[in-house]
Parts: C-alpha cells; sequence; structure tokens
C-alpha cells in the first residue's frame, strides 16, 4: 500500500493498495495499483471486499462468477499489537436468504499468514472462476515486487489442514499458510468449511495450533475453486517500533479492555473461556441445543476442573502480548506435559461441551480437534450437530443420522469425522437447510442461515443485525448479562451506534480483543502512527458504520426481507425459565426493536451500492 | 451490616468465591469492590440477583454478586 497523501479522507484516491486478480481457469495473473474510493477501501478488510462484491450479481455460490477476496486491514504487518489479520470474502454457500440467494460474508483470521501476504507486497488478492485440477497459489515477494506462482496440489489432497500446513513448510521455510482440510475439498456435501491459518508457533512445534477464518463457509468456496492452499513467502518486515508506538501498544496492553483476555497469570481474566463462568451465574449457558437445564453440569469445563486433567499453557499469535490462547496440554504419567490437545475458546469449548450434553473436558478437547483438523467451522458444526441430538431426542422413531443424542460422544465423534470427510450432508450443508428438510425448523439455531454462537438467542434480539455472524458483527451478545439492559430504547440504541461498530475491527486488520471501541483514541492513533495518516475518530466510526450498513443493504439485495430478521421460533414461543435474566424476547419486543432499528438505518442505506 | 458477597472466574482467585463480610451502615457496591482491590472497570455487579451501579446503597442481608465483564470474538 502507498499513501500519497496523508489527509486520505480528503483525498483517499491518494492511497493505493496492490492487487492481484488470478483468474484459476486461465491459470493466469495480473497486478494492478488500485486507488482507494473512500475510507472503507483504506481502512480494508470487509469495507473493502464489499465494494467489490457489491458489483457482482451472484444468484449461487459455486459459480465462476463469485469472487473469492483475500485481503489485509490497514494495521495488518504493522508493528501494532495484533495487527495480523486476514480476510476472506465471497459470496457464501452456507448463509443465504430465505428467496435462496447466497449472502455476501467475510471471515477474518490472525496467525502470520496475513502479515507475510503483505509482506509479500499484495494487499488484495481475487481468485477468480475455478481451476481444473487442485492448485495452490504462491506469492512470493520478489526483487520487483510480488511474485506469484500457480503450482498443481494433488499430493496434498486428503491431509488434514495441519497436515497440509507441516507439507508445505517443508518447501516454504519462511512463509505461511492458509488451506482447507478435507472438509473443504468436499465442498458439495460441507458448506461449512473454514480456512486454516498457520501459525509461528505450530510451524515450530509441529503441532496442530492453527488458527481459523471459520465463518460463512470460505473454505468450502476454496474448495469449489480448486484452491487448495495459499502460500505468502516474505522476510520479517515488521518495522521499527518507534517511542510513540511503543506507548501505543503499552495502551494495547494495559487498557481494561484487553487486560479481560490476558492470561490470569498477567492479570488478566483467562480469554473467553472465562465467559462460562459468568454466563453460568445466570444459567445461561447453552446446553443441549442452546436450552439451558438450570443445574451445574456444566461445571466439569470450568478452568479448576480442567485443570485436573490437563496442563494449560497461555500463548499468542506472532508478537502479541495479550496472549489469548488457552493451549491444552496433556500429562505424561509422570507428570510432565504431554502433547497438545486443542485449544479451549468459549465458542467451541461450548458447542462441542455443554450444548451437545458432554461436559468431560477429555471428550470436548478431542472433539475439538477434530472438527479443527478437518477444517470446519466449530460454530456451524456445534450448531447443526446440536440440532441433530435435539431432533433424535424428540424423535426416537425416525431418527437422523443413526440416532445420535446429547452425550452419546463416540457416536458424536463419529458423526464428526464422516462430515468433514464429506459423507453427511445433512449436517456439512448447516442447520436451516436440514431444519428445512426434516419440517422443524423452531429449535434450529441460526439466525439468517447462519449458526449461532454460543451465546443464548434468548438473550440477544440483536442478532437478527448481525451481517456476518451473531458475535462477531454485532457486539451485542453479553449485553444483557453485561448491562442487565431491558428497555427498548436501550437495545435500539446499542444495536444502532456501539454494536454495529464491532465490525470496524475486520476493516483495520486489528484483533477485537483490543477491547476498544472504534471510536477510542487509541485507534486513531494507531493508525497515525503505523502509517502517517490522519485520521479522526469520528471519521473512522463513520466509515465503519457506512461498512456495515453497506452489508445490510447487501443482504437485502441478495432478497433478505423482513421475515429473514427474526430469531428462532423458539425463543418466542417457548421462554427458558432456568434462564436467571429477564426474558424480554417477545414478539412484541421484537418486532418494535426491528421497526425502530430499521428506521434509523434504512435511510442511511440508500445509495451505498452501485445501480 | 453483614452482605453476602459471591466473586465469580477469575476474581475468586486469591480471595473467596462467597463470604458473609462486615459492612458499615452506607456502604455500596463500590466500597467493597475497593475493600477487596477488585477494579472497577469491565465488571458485572449484581445486588440480590439484579443489575445495580457501583454506587448503590446496600442493606443488611443483602448479596453482591461480582462477576468478570468479559466478551467473545
Ligand atoms: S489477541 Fe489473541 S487472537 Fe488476537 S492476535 Fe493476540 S493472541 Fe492472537
Amino acid at each position: 500500500m502507498r499513501i500519497l497523501n496523508q489527509n486520505s479522507v480528503a483525498d483517499p484516491s491518494s492511497v493505493v493498495y496492490r492487487r492481484c486478480i488470478v483468474d484459476l481457469e486461465a491459470g493466469t495473473t495480473t497486478q494492478e495499483d488500485v486507488p482507494c474510493r473512500n475510507l472503507e477501501d483504506v481502512l480494508g478488510g470487509f469495507g473493502r471486499s464489499y465494494q467489490i462484491l457489491a458489483e457482482r450479481k451472484i444468484t449461487e455460490a459455486y459459480c465462476p462468477e463469485n469472487p473469492l477476496i483475500l485481503n489485509t486491514g490497514l494495521l495488518t504487518g504493522s508493528t501494532v499489537m495484533t495487527g495480523l489479520r486476514a480476510y476472506f470474502s465471497s459470496y457464501s454457500p452456507l448463509k443465504q436468504s430465505r428467496k435462496g440467494l447466497p449472502s455476501a460474508m467475510w471471515s477474518a483470521g490472525s496467525g502470520n499468514f496475513g502479515n507475510k501476504l503483505k509482506w509479500s507486497g499484495l494487499d488484495e488478492v481475487i481468485f477468480e472462476k475455478r481451476s481444473a485440477t487442485p492448485v495452490y497459489a504462491v506469492f512470493t515477494e520478489g526483487e520487483h515486487g510480488p511474485q506469484i506462482e500457480i503450482k498443481p496440489a494433488s499430493h496434498l489432497l486428503g491431509l488434514t489442514g495441519h497436515e497440509k500446513i507441516m507439507a508445505l513448510y517443508k518447501e516454504y521455510a519462511d512463509a505461511h499458510f492458509a488451506v482447507i482440510g478435507p472438509a473443504g475439498e468436499n465442498f458439495d456435501t460441507v458448506y461449512m468449511g473454514a480456512i486454516v491459518l498457520s501459525t509461528d508457533n505450530q510451524l515450530k512445534s509441529g503441532e496442530g495450533k492453527t488458527r481459523f477464518a471459520g465463518r460463512g463457509g470460505m473454505g468450502s468456496m476454496m474448495g469449489y475453486k480448486n484452491l487448495i492452499a495459499i502460500v505468502a513467502q516474505s522476510g520479517d518486515k515488521m518495522g521499527r517500533i518507534t517511542p510513540d508506538m511503543r506507548d501505543v501498544n503499552r495502551d494495547v496492553i494495559k487498557n481494561g479492555g484487553s487486560a479481560r483476555f490476558q492470561p490470569i497469570s498477567q492479570g488478566g481474566h483467562g480469554g473467553t473461556w472465562a465467559n462460562i463462568d459468568v454466563l453460568q451465574a445466570f444459567h445461561a449457558v447453552p446446553e443441549n441445543n442452546f436450552r439451558p437445564k438450570g443445574d451445574e453440569d456444566v461445571a466439569g469445563l470450568f478452568r479448576p476442573n480442567v485443570e485436573k486433567d490437563f496442563d494449560i499453557q497461555s500463548e499468542a499469535c506472532f508478537r502479541c502480548g495479550i496472549r489469548c490462547h488457552n493451549n491444552l496440554y496433556h500429562r505424561n504419567a509422570d507428570g510432565s506435559r504431554g502433547a497438545f490437545a486443542a485449544k479451549f475458546d468459549f465458542e467451541p469449548l461450548i458447542l462441542f461441551g455443554s450444548n451437545i450434553g458432554i461436559n468431560d473436558s477429555r471428550q470436548v478437547a478431542e472433539l475439538i480437534h477434530l472438527c479443527d483438523y478437518l477444517g470446519m467451522d466449530a460454530i456451524s458444526l456445534g450448531t447443526t450437530i446440536s440440532y441433530v441430538l435435539d431432533y433424535n431426542a424428540r424423535h426416537p422413531d425416525k431418527p437422523l443420522c443413526d440416532g445420535v443424542t446429547f452425550g452419546q460422544f463416540d457416536q458424536i465423534r463419529e458423526l464428526i469425522v464422516k462430515t468433514g470427510r464429506g459423507n453427511v450432508s445433512q449436517v456439512g450443508r448447516g442447520v436451516k437447510r436440514l431444519s428445512e428438510q426434516t419440517g422443524e425448523t423452531s429449535y434450529a439455531m441460526h439466525v439468517k442461515g447462519l449458526e449461532l454462537p454460543a451465546y443464548l438467542p434468548d438473550t440477544n434480539p440483536a442478532y437478527a443485525f448481525a451481517i456476518a455472524g451473531g458475535h462477531m458483527s454485532m457486539g451485542t451478545h453479553m449485553y444483557l448479562a453485561k448491562e442487565g439492559k431491558t428497555g427498548l430504547d436501550d437495545w435500539v440504541e446499542v444495536i444502532t451506534r456501539q454494536g454495529l461498530l464491532q465490525v470496524g475491527y475486520d476493516m483495520i486488520g486489528l484483533c477485537k480483543f483490543v477491547g476498544v471501541g472504534m471510536g477510542h483514541e487509541l485507534i486513531s492513533r494507531a493508525i497515525g502512527e503505523a502509517t502517517g495518516l490522519k485520521v479522526s475518530s469520528e471519521e473512522i466510526v463513520a466509515a465503519v458504520r457506512r461498512a456495515y450498513l453497506r452489508g445490510l443493504a447487501l443482504e437485502r439485495r441478495q432478497g433478505y426481507d423482513d421475515d429473514d430478521y427474526t430469531l428462532p421460533d423458539q425463543v418466542f414461543e417457548s421462554p427458558n425459565p432456568k434462564v436467571n435474566l429477564p426474558a424480554i424476547v417477545t414478539r412484541e419486543f421484537f418486532a418494535q426493536m426491528k421497526q425502530r432499528v430499521w428506521a434509523v438505518f434504512k435511510p442511511e442505506m440508500e445509495g451505498l451500492l452501485p445501480e | 451490616m453483614q452482605i453476602t458477597v459471591k466473586l465469580y472466574g477469575s476474581l475468586c482467585i486469591g480471595r473467596f468465591q462467597s463470604a458473609v463480610r462486615e459492612y458499615t451502615d452506607g456502604s455500596t457496591i463500590q466500597t467493597i469492590v475497593t475493600d477487596l482491590g477488585i477494579p472497577s472497570e469491565y465488571l458485572i455487579r449484581l445486588k440480590n440477583g439484579y443489575h445495580a451501579p457501583l454506587e448503590e446503597v446496600l442493606h443488611n442481608n443483602d448479596t453482591v454478586s461480582l462477576l468478570p465483564m468479559l466478551d467473545g470474538g
């Protein structure tokens, strides 16, 4: 990215980014410098990719015209702590409107891949069409700019995501990797394939400590394109850390927002895992398909109990001081640390744990590990499986998937393996399609075709306004538990002001665990220090808001109508008395909330899409 | 007056999970937070099961629950 004038707001075209277009069908590549059209382009990530997607009319995800866009954010590859993000955007095979049109989606991942891509000299890659044979793409920093090669990838087929990365690492020592697992290869039957990203820790240790761009089936899109892996190769170009940047990074670490995700030994709360303690205080931890039982069964997944079986180590992505990863290691017979078992974050822990009736941490670790190796989105898979188990508990006489139900570890394990290998399309295509087949949609936990994360819809009516995953693109999933706010005004305000700004992190290249709002001076200061660009907090907030609203407008264009903006019927029809939080989500509340939110959003959405 | 204080998650470490403690009349949730050396930002505070501000005045036999305010991602 070249910045010709530091006043990017007045003149965004003075910021020029480097794009590569890969025509997978022809095996050709072209590169161009593209001037930014607006501040969303400058900030990057989905703020830019959605403008490209909006230029195309796509009616089915698996078609040659649907591009897969890989890009980075303005601060990816910079010295700002957590500036590592890579983004993948496309029309999703998984998320679709009731009219059957695919929704635009993006998915973000950390690791060191985004840095390497940027340091190779590229800000964006658009993969067009599809290759007739399996290939991988290599982007290398060359003497006169980025070099690109498209190479045969048949030798990688069938390997897990981790195995593919380690195989490529033997050939490309100073590179990082984005690959698909077996799930992505089986894109026809698995729409929830994730993109698996390498980490330094993984490459050094040989253990499967990968990161994921999981949501929306971007790995399945890679599979459809016959693009098995992407290699980004360059030297380490992390710039010099100036005294002012040191201050920025110190403030990233010291602010209370990020401290929440830091290790307990560092004075933090120990990452998202700790949400289980908080939500269990309200009996709001999902159990048995998002239906808390009001008991203490989930206690087996509390950290002190897990520590009895595993060694837990706080680890991090490349040079990140937040160190939010809680990596679990088996313990050898002599008490020493054994092999890596799994990474415990709140979502996979719950969705492969209490939400499918399993509260033994060893079993949960195994299921998480399997899902990761096969390269599926843990949220989509876990939530679809919990539906299957719930359906079977209700219909023992005509069950799905051999009748597996809650708590049956061995059968669930087998179901995950079969799904990841492409043999159970009922699960692999997600809960929306499955529930439409069975005719029982009320307890299918998705909103707008995308499976819900491990926060109850009963406590978050704003899921309806998340544009790319319930908790990644609308920061309200803990609002009721955190603030206890039940008023309509509060919810309209939080959705239309703070909640939507969550997506800003998926533009600028930083991780959400920096923990401050987009309007915080720290963000503007970080951009200024890393790039020299003068962008005020107000300008950042306005650009993020436009990007979010463009995403919402794009949903409408893809056929989403008012009926799509809803929650699973069970939430309205059968409030769960076991949850110790106010039952705010009635049909009346929800209808009024929607009406008032649209009244704010709709006028602002005008003109955000090309004609 | 006697207040039952319940702590959750990492807030228990080096403290306790649940304890009945003596506070003077007029004490608030802030009094307890300060007494226990807990940073007052990013904290969920409940009085008798309901969300309450730091300035909430307490009465004998109240229960105060303090939880770390986390987030997803
Ligand atoms: S906060 Fe966590 S996920 Fe984000 S960059 Fe740091 S270690 Fe990685």
